[in-house]
């Protein structure tokens, strides 16, 4: 009795297996397929990133030997072949701070303008952000800092921004603006700040109170040939008591 | 146990299995099964870490308890005086700590899921231009071996602290040292730091001012009056008292030898000593090869046998870095403080004996026994001192009690304080002018103020229970005479009155003639014309800084606080400077600072030092920006709460 069934349960399993076999070796093959594909992958993409590694490290040291061509190179070699690592964004703000020593500013905007572009909302992204902002003001473009800064919250950046589109507005004469804009800034973290505070209160107090008072056009106008005037008088007084100085004097912002 | 444990997930494990068969036929939910079945076989289930608990958990990621702790008492070791800081402050030093470690965290968690790498070519270059790792400028492999296993560590796990450090230096530089300061930047920060204002000012002496009022008679008489109830002395109380205190009955007690011998030998389970030995090692570590370090060491027992000097061998050979210089000494210690298999040699050899190889944990080492100390009870001359001092404090003990007990009976008695005093031999003591804010001989004592100042002792002549001051000292006392509080008589107050009269009409007159001169000048008045007119000092006509050294520091503030003039329209504002004088002052122009003014040199160092001070914020932006971005727990388990250290 105890064989008869043991040989129904053998003929059961053949009949099972004759059946199904070759789904189950299909499967596990499928599934060793998968396994090994997905470790080849991904090794496949640690040893991009490692390479991409290896090249960024190159580059800085390219950077620190002052031999910007061979900087240039690593980069653009980062930018074509790994541009899914995490190196060319960092690349790139090394190549925008070269660029700015070297006096080409719309170089170094273009690879900040990268870096945004490529994630807007990211850490790096905040930052590129808030450097693209100053090389513009640089340039003159106030309009294009505030149409930078001014739509995105910056988060653990808002206080940076907020600085430079405060000098933004200034440089637009929207002084109450820019007002505005410095007191935001002055709101940072007190744990790690990300600002001069007194740099900043400077900025504040340098803001023409008439100017702030009438908050127009014209009166813009006046307030600034009035403190280019006052400069000149004060430029006498500091050449009189200090020989050395030159007297062609700076103007006033 | 745990087999037991295993047993039973196997179990689990087995039916799960049983339930997909069961609910599964068909072809395709065999490939599923295969699918899910393999990657079991590969990685295994996953245990979840048990026991210990966490400090904070970020994004899931665990700070454990004891890596927190660790790095606290770290923290403790390299500043011990912060114990002595109230627990407020232990505990902000404790948040910070934790802080710290999160963001280190944020820092780590951020490297691994944006694919930071360093590749293994970058860890090794570092190891080898280390030159704690170097022979003569050159890498050495033993060299580095060595010094990780004096560490206790394996080099896969230093290697892998490399490789994280050397990543976390790459995020570091790409935020922090990439930041740079534009020319415009530069430029309006030259401009404000370096702004020049030009200033006329004109100062009242407060003091000569003040000099100048007369306050009459009649004055200082209609203060005195008005003010009736301010001008009264202190209430006070003059004291009789007696005084128990601790450390004299302790002093005063006698101590005989037959007693001191008898509390030596009740005692003497406390003093017994555990033997202790003095040995010298040679330390060879197993290395590579472990049958040659054995060799080493045995070639090394022979040649100390043979008579060379032990100390020469050790500075030679032993790895061991702490005692090869002494000579391999290992100083007199128990067996307790010893490595087990050393330890167990050490006490079992005979003195002056040579032993070796012994294995160890560390290694092999070549042994010798220099002396032994016996254990046993420590001798009385050794103990004496404190064992006089515990008999001390016992018999203050019992002779406190009893005084305590007779006084409190005497009071009970309703006897005279004098009376007590002398029953029970202690001293009758007085004090005088003893009042609310406290005095000699109690000093500010509170417990001392609220007997004396209780209403049936102060005015009713009650005497006072035991009061206990301190824990060395208790009084027993009665008020004898009190002084309630009196009017002064108008002849002792009459400087402070009269002091306290031209101090407030000084700072009128001063307040309101600095008023008269700023409106003046406000109005277009000449400062030095205006100053005339109220008897004022002008300067003339000067230039100044933000750091000028030649002005009060109190009077620049003040000035460049002021609003930028505008031709024709000078700004006017006050200041007190710290001297107590009153300034006026009129800004006339003001000019922003120039990059001209500072040498080159010194230029481009500010800029540097300008763009890293940029770059450094930027990067506590950025971690400001992970932790907002993060998931943060703290456990209740770190203790930050105020009582936690009491």
């Amino acid at each position: 009795m105890e064989d008869l069934s043991e040989k129904e349960q053998l003929d059961q399993m053949r009949s099972w297996w004759s059946e199904y076999g070759n789904y189950v070796i299909g499967g596990i093959v499928i599934g060793i397929a998968l396994i090994v594909g997905f470790n080849q992958w991904g090794s496949r993409v640690k040893t991009q990133q490692v390479e991409a590694s290896e090249l960024y490290e190159s580059l800085r040291e390219a950077v620190a030997a002052d031999k910007t061509d061979d900087a240039d190179e690593s980069a653009s070699e980062l930018f074509s072949k790994y541009e899914n690592t995490a190196y060319p964004a960092k690349a790139r703000l090394v190549m925008a701070r070269v660029y700015m020593d070297k006096g080409r500013d719309q170089d170094a905007a273009d690879a900040l303008r990268a870096v945004v572009d490529a994630d807007p909302d990211s850490e790096l992204g905040l930052l590129a952000r808030s450097r693209l902002a100053k090389v513009l003001l640089y340039q003159e473009k106030p309009q294009e800092v505030v149409d930078l800064l001014s739509p995105v919250d910056g988060q653990a950046f808002t206080s940076r921004f907020s600085e430079t589109l405060g000098d933004a507005y200034a440089e637009l004469g929207e002084f109450a603006k820019a007002k505005e804009a410095f007191s935001r800034a002055m709101e940072d973290s007190a744990s790690s700040p990300t600002v001069d505070r007194s740099l900043l209160q400077m900025k504040i107090n340098d803001l023409p109170e008439i100017a702030l008072a009438v908050a127009s056009p014209e009166g813009d106008g006046t307030a600034d040939d009035a403190t280019v005037a006052a400069s000149e008088v004060v430029e006498s007084a500091v050449s009189e008591n200090d020989e050395e100085t030159e007297s062609g004097a700076e103007k006033v912002e | 146990m745990a087999e037991c444990r295993q047993r039973f997930s196997l179990k689990i494990e087995e039916s799960m299995l049983q339930n997909i068969r069961d609910s599964f036929t068909g072809p395709i939910a065999i490939a599923v099964l295969g699918l899910i079945a393999i990657p079991f076989i590969f990685v295994g289930v996953s245990s979840p870490n048990i026991g210990s608990g966490y400090a904070a958990k970020v994004d899931g990621q665990e700070i454990s308890l004891p890596a927190f702790e660790n790095a606290w008492q770290q923290q403790i070791q390299q500043a011990p005086e912060l114990l002595d800081y109230p627990a407020s402050i232990l505990n902000s030093a404790r948040r910070q700590i934790l802080d710290q470690m999160v963001r280190e965290t944020l820092v780590n968690n951020y490297i691994e899921s944006s694919g930071m790498r360093a590749g293994d070519t970058m860890v090794t270059d570092v190891i080898q231009r280390d030159p704690t790792f170097q022979d003569g400028s050159v890498f050495s492999k033993q060299k580095y071996l060595d010094a990780l296993a004096a560490q206790g560590r394996s080099p896969r796990d230093y290697e892998a602290q490399v490789n994280q450090a050397l990543r976390q230096f790459q995020l570091q530089q790409a935020v922090g040292a990439t930041a740079f300061v534009t020319p415009y930047e530069y430029r309006r920060y030259l401009n404000l730091y370096g702004e020049q204002r030009q200033v006329d000012v004109a100062t009242l002496d407060f003091a000569a001012l003040q000099e100048s009022i007369e306050i009459s008679e009649q004055d200082v008489v209609d203060f005195y009056e008005s003010r009736e109830g301010e001008f009264v002395t202190d209430e006070t109380a003059d004291l009789e008292y007696i005084e128990i205190r601790r450390d004299e009955v302790a002093s005063n007690a006698e101590i005989s030898a037959e007693e001191l011998q008898q509390y030596y030998e009740e005692s003497g389970n406390r003093y017994l000593q555990d033997e202790e030995r003095q040995a010298r090692h040679i330390l060879i570590l197993f290395g590579d090869d472990e049958t040659a370090a054995n060799e080493q060491a045995t070639a090394l027992v022979a040649r100390v046998k043979a008579g060379e000097p032990f100390a020469d061998l050790a500075k030679q050979y032993s790895k061991d870095g702490g005692t090869s210089n002494i000579g391999g000494d290992l100083g007199l210690v128990p067996q307790s403080q010893m490595p087990d298999a050393l330890g167990d040699a050490v006490f079992s050899m005979r003195e002056g004996e040579i032993r070796g190889p012994v294995k160890s944990d560390f290694g092999f080492h070549v042994v010798q026994l220099d002396s032994i100390v016996e254990g046993g009870p420590l001798p009385l001359e050794q103990v004496r001192a404190e064992l006089e001092r515990e008999l001390r404090d016992r018999k203050a003990d019992t002779a406190i009690l009893g005084l305590v007990t007779d006084v409190s009976e005497a009071i009970f008695e309703s006897l005279e304080l004098s009376a007590i005093a002398e029953k029970v031999g202690l001293e009758l003591k007085t004090a005088t002018e003893f009042a609310r804010t406290g005095g000699a001989p109690f000093g500010t004592n509170q417990a001392a103020i609220n007997a004396v100042f209780d209403p049936n002792v102060l005015t009713d002549g009650q005497i006072t229970d035991i009061v206990e001051l301190d824990a060395n000292r208790s009084v027993v006392l009665r008020v004898a005479k009190y002084h309630p509080a009196e009017q002064r008589p108008l002849e002792d107050v009459k400087e402070q009155i009269s002091g306290a009269l031209k101090l407030a009409r000084g700072q009128e007159l001063v307040s309101a003639k600095q008023e008269t001169l700023r409106s003046l000048i406000a109005d277009g008045q000449d400062v030095a014309t205006a100053a005339a007119e109220v008897g004022a000092a002008a300067a003339p006509t000067t230039v100044v800084n933000r750091s000028d050294e030649n002005l009060d520091a109190r009077l620049i503030g003040e000035i460049f606080q002021a609003t930028k003039p505008v031709a024709g329209k000078p700004t006017v504002g006050t200041a007190i400077l710290s001297s107590g004088n009153y300034a006026v002052f009129s800004v006339l122009a003001s000019v922003p600072g120039r990059p001209e003014s500072i040498p080159l040199a010194e230029r481009d160092a500010r800029k540097t030092q300008l763009a890293n001070q940029s770059g450094g914020a930027d990067f506590a932006a950025f971690i400001n920006q992970l932790e907002n971005n993060a998931e943060i727990v703290t456990s209740d388990a770190v203790n930050l709460d105020t009582d936690a250290f009491e």
